[in-house]
């Protein structure tokens, strides 16, 4: 069965005088309308699972969704879960309907790199967006491994080899060792600054 | 922990995001060269050329940069980013 994706940034086409060289100014609308979609896809018994994909901008999941996601037959919200009042309340819906909650983080090994592909693609939203969901997706992944014990929780590695993105499942012992290590990645917005100052 | 290798299908998604990474290594530098300013790829050894004026080299490098469908990074006397263009 195909999945269900919910593609936050699908949904600013649809707010009404979208313009796509101010796209960011439409990411509150369009997260609303991806919201209500998704409260209407959890009334839909045939699917059982939800995916909520974690990760700052261009970090490779929506290109993870694509390939890896499609066909599971599961609910994936494609957002970046960069604020934890947000995931708490797509988990509590879920969990209303009964189903299973998965989180998806999709963490890079290299930001600077991801920057390139950021400011190659998405050439209309802020660098502080660029900046913000990298440092604060960590926080909510964090916040849910240490508080939503019973939500599962896959880590993969984005990295970019010879112009081509990879990904990588990383496998922890128990879920002490990848609190810890999501504990060592948690990055300030300051941090991420001074890791974006490319050199020529 | 290890790591698990996902190999990813050739998705619509994943070759537009490999051709940003493409065009992402193209970025233009405009940084200071011997007392002047100088436009640079990212990664080159060399720089593309030099302008006396620091705007001269923007405008220069932003030509360049709509040409390729990448940016232009502007540094300042100390290295650091300045101001990030998109054309």
């Amino acid at each position: 069965m195909k999945s269900l994706i919910i593609e936050v940034d699908a949904y600013k086409l649809e707010v009404p005088g979208y313009d796509p060289k101010k796209s960011w100014k439409y990411h509150k609308q369009s997260a609303k309308l991806a919201d209500v979609v998704f409260k209407q896809a959890l009334k839909n018994a045939q699917y059982k699972k939800v995916v909520l994909m974690c990760g700052g901008s261009a970090s490779g999941k929506s290109e993870f969704v694509s390939s890896n996601l499609i066909d599971k037959g599961v609910i994936v919200y494609d957002g970046t879960l960069s604020s934890i009042e947000g995931a708490k309340v797509k988990i509590r819906n879920s969990k209303r309907k009964r189903k299973n909650v998965e989180i998806n983080a999709i963490i890079p090994d290299n930001i600077t790199k991801v920057f390139r592909a950021f400011l190659a693609r998405d050439r209309t939203i802020p660098i502080d967006v660029f900046i913000e969901t990298h440092s604060l997706c960590r926080s909510t992944l964090l916040w849910i491994l240490e508080h939503q014990m019973d939500i599962d929780v896959k880590i993969y590695e984005s990295s970019v080899k010879k112009d081509k993105l990879r990904v990588d499942e990383l496998i922890f012992g128990d879920r002490n060792d990848m609190t810890k290590y999501v504990k060592l990645i948690q990055i300030s917005k300051q941090e991420i600054r001074k890791l974006i100052q490319l050199q020529p | 922990m290890k790591k698990r290798r996902i190999s990813l299908k050739n998705t619509p998604k994943v070759r537009e995001y490999n051709q940003a990474l493409r065009i992402g290594s193209k970025i233009q530098h405009v940084v200071q060269h011997n007392g002047a300013w100088a436009v640079k790829r990212s990664g080159a050894s060399r720089v593309t050329k030099v302008y006396d004026k620091q705007n001269t080299a923007i405008n220069k490098a932003i030509k360049i940069a709509k040409n390729c469908g990448t940016s232009v990074i502007v540094h300042g006397r100390d290295g650091r980013i300045r101001d990030i263009r998109r054309p």
